[in-house]
């Protein structure tokens, strides 16, 4: 293989693929960046084995071939390179030389033969959203999703696609987000995706680009013009969430998105030294014309903040873990929000006063 | 380190001493806790003074107290008083000092090291206790004071009932020397028999051993036994000691190998350790099952759950499963359940796809009322009554 190209063209396909590279790999292989050079343009692969990463980039080819190079020291390098073309030429022993102006860099590389395959799809079940759409959905889901490995499901996001368009549903058992948007689609399917996939293309994809997602059995693939992401699927029965969303509530609060954010940031800072997870158990008293909040951590000190808030129904105290309310409050853009409660002990609903597409639901914590 | 001053307190025959003082015709007389009724099966929970003397004491099977004491008043265990009685003794250990440590309902170590400067020297501490109790409670206690926790509790055993005892560094020797191995802590039967046949009797002859040799011989236990025989006992007295686990077992009066009324004992036992597992705001993660067989054979199994519990259904499916799992058809004469890796948890998150727990743990919560306010035996659930 033997090929030119500049550098920006070199480090936006190096650092794109490297975000599918882990460290923590017991292949050695897996470590690598595999380059493909095919006529006048260099394709960048890399996978962990979850996710796999496809990027392709403009490049003067003067030989077609390939290698896999190390993603610790190749990509590390290229960062560094000077603005000029670099020359690109693999050796015998897949030892590679990077060559820019006078200097030169080689490093040791592995045989291309053992890079994994990455599947290809080819599936007509393929939906087209826009790039800044999909990546505000995801923005507002994946802050629901569990981190626990233990039950797989919890930590994906169920993609619900029919012809009313695309819904996207994360959940913890604690909380859950619910995102939907009409879309335009012939596509019928029920999938979960591993919400690190969908955090990780919001991350790649361009805001005015539109992404294709398309499946087949097993596998997720988004698609824009120069990158290519495939995911496994998660398998399993998602729970029916539309069966815990409640239909009505008891009290309706609206409050300033901003200063109820604000409110909550604060009372956040007191910590429970003891408390497990380090998260905070902030009660909420809604009567009159005020949210009140009483953060007390005994050991840290106590909170008293009141914010004025139009307040329908019955006056009711809950308590939430703070970092609940926080991760959803950050992912509102609009002015005002509804919470909306049934009881101390069911949940309660959060959304935009605006927007009909978003509701999140929190489930609160019982106090002795 | 500054000399502490620990006060253990421990009640002269608990349960005895509440039926007494709840019946006045019972004073004075031999009292035994246990069961009602001597003939059948069961073991002392606790005996009086007067029945002590007849050589009735606890643990001993009911018969054998019975052969030795016929004429003697026999009740059943009455816990929800006696935790009643226990409570109202622990409030007022806590106007002393933040620092007790509930070892049982009946006996508690105080920490009045700091208190001292308040309330006056160990001694009068302890006297205004005792005096309270008695005022307050109607109950007998006896006190050992001393500057660690092994040295209180073996002075408030010297001289029962209404024992007030003091173990300091001035007469430690005197009184601590001439005691039997047996009375160090941690030494039981089988060490005290291997402590004799070394010719160590009495804790001053462990004091002069060598503790090379102690420690050669019994381990760890060596060193720990040398150091408490002379009087060096570093371990604190820690306040709201966390039960780590809760167990509860029961003799048939009768062996049973009916698996219905196994079952519906099985069910019994739980409802008790899982009313006091919530009462505590506690979730327990293991459960353990104990089976005595007729011949006396006993075995244990357990489960290491991957999520807390609380409620009587889910602990006995639990217990059910790992009963019917060793349970091999002989006639049984004992069964127990424990529960352990206790968690404390005043806040507990609710969940999202649990509703029919959230409406179980509230159908528990108004059960435990109503068994806090009226005795527990009023709501049982259907797998615990026995067919007749």
């Amino acid at each position: 293989m033997k090929i030119i190209c500049n550098k920006s063209d070199l480090v936006y396909g190096v650092q794109t693929v490297q975000r599918a590279v882990s460290t923590k790999n017991t292949m050695p292989i897996l470590d690598g960046i595999l380059i493909e050079a095919n006529d006048n343009k260099i394709v960048f692969k890399a996978t962990n084995l979850e996710i796999g990463i496809i990027c392709s980039t403009n490049a003067k080819t003067i030989e077609t071939g390939s290698i896999v190079l190390p993603s610790r020291y190749f990509g590390e390098l290229v960062k560094k390179l000077p603005d000029i073309p670099i020359h690109i030429e693999t050796n015998e022993n897949y030892s590679t030389n990077i060559t820019y102006g006078e200097s030169s860099t080689s490093i040791n590389g592995y045989n291309p033969e053992e890079f994994p395959v990455l599947p290809h799809i080819s599936s007509n079940k393929l939906i087209k959203i826009p790039g800044d759409l999909f990546k505000n959905m995801v923005k507002q889901v994946v802050i629901a999703i569990s981190r626990d490995e233990a039950r797989p499901i919890f930590t994906g996001i169920l993609t619900d696609i029919g012809s009313n368009g695309v819904k996207l549903i994360g959940t913890d058992t604690h909380r859950l987000a619910y995102r939907s948007n009409t879309i335009q689609t012939k596509l019928e399917m029920k999938e979960i995706i591993p919400g690190k996939t969908l955090a990780e293309v919001s991350k790649l994809i361009d805001n005015e680009e539109p992404v294709s997602i398309s499946f087949d059995k097993n596998q997720v693939l988004f698609q824009t013009e120069n990158i290519s992401i495939i995911s496994r699927i998660i398998n399993g029965q998602f729970p029916d969430y539309n069966q815990v969303i409640p239909s009505n509530y008891s009290t309706n609060v609206r409050i300033d998105t901003k200063a109820f954010l604000q409110a909550i940031e604060r009372a956040s800072l007191l910590v429970r030294e003891n408390s497990q997870d380090k998260a905070n158990v902030i009660k909420l008293s809604i009567s009159g014309e005020h949210l009140t909040i009483n953060s007390n951590a005994p050991d840290v000190g106590r909170l008293h903040e009141k914010i004025p808030a139009f307040i329908e129904g019955e006056d009711i105290i809950i308590s939430f873990n703070s970092r609940y309310l926080l991760d959803v409050l950050k992912v509102i853009d609009e002015e005002e929000i509804y919470l909306q409660l049934t009881g101390s002990l069911s949940p309660g609903i959060i959304k935009p006063v605006n927007q009909d597409n978003f509701l999140y639901l929190i489930l609160p914590i019982r106090t002795v | 380190m500054k000399e502490r001053s620990i006060i253990h307190v421990d009640m002269d025959a608990f349960y005895a001493a509440v039926e007494q003082r709840d019946n006045p015709e019972l004073k004075g007389k031999p009292v035994i806790i246990g069961g009602p009724d001597p003939t059948k099966r069961g073991v002392v929970a606790t005996a009086s003074y007067e029945a002590r003397q007849f050589g009735v004491h606890s643990a001993m099977p009911l018969r054998e107290a019975y052969k030795r004491c016929p004429h003697g008043v026999y009740l059943p265990v009455n816990m929800h008083k006696y935790q009643q009685a226990s409570k109202h003794i622990f409030n007022i250990f806590q106007k002393f000092t933040p620092l007790v440590e509930n070892i049982s309902l009946d006996e508690a170590f105080l920490d009045v090291t700091g208190s001292r400067s308040l309330f006056g020297s160990s001694k009068s501490i302890a006297r205004e206790i005792i005096d309270q109790i008695d005022k307050e409670v109607n109950l007998a206690a006896s006190i050992g004071i001393s500057y660690n926790k092994f040295l209180a509790k073996l002075a408030s055993d010297l001289d029962k009932p209404k024992g007030f005892v003091v173990v300091s560094a001035d007469n430690f020797y005197e009184v601590v020397h001439p005691l039997p191995v047996k009375r160090v802590w941690g030494v039981g039967k089988k060490m005290e028999q291997q402590l004799r046949a070394v010719g160590l009797k009495t804790i001053g002859d462990i004091a002069s051993a060598s503790l090379f040799s102690l420690k050669q011989q019994f381990g760890l236990a060596g060193e720990h036994i040398y150091a408490l025989s002379h009087g060096i006992d570093n371990r604190p007295v820690i306040p709201n000691r966390e039960a780590k686990s809760i167990g509860r077992e029961t003799t048939f009066s009768v062996d049973i190998s009916d698996r219905d009324v196994l079952y519906a004992t099985l069910m019994q036992l739980v409802e008790d350790v899982s009313f006091r597992l919530r009462n505590s705001n506690c979730w327990c993660q293991c459960v353990t099952v104990k089976i005595r067989y007729a011949c006396f054979n006993t075995y244990n199994r357990q489960t290491t759950l991957s999520q807390q519990i609380n409620l009587e259904t889910e602990i006995y499916s639990e217990a059910r499963e790992l009963f019917d799992s060793f349970y091999d058809g002989q006639p049984v004469r004992l069964i127990g359940v424990t529960l352990s890796h206790l968690k404390a948890e005043k806040e507990k998150q609710v969940e999202l796809f649990g509703w029919e727990n959230e409406k179980k743990q509230a159908l528990a919560e108004a059960a435990d009322r109503l068994r806090t306010k009226y005795g527990k035996p009023l709501v049982v659930r259907a797998r615990g009554i026995k067919k007749d």
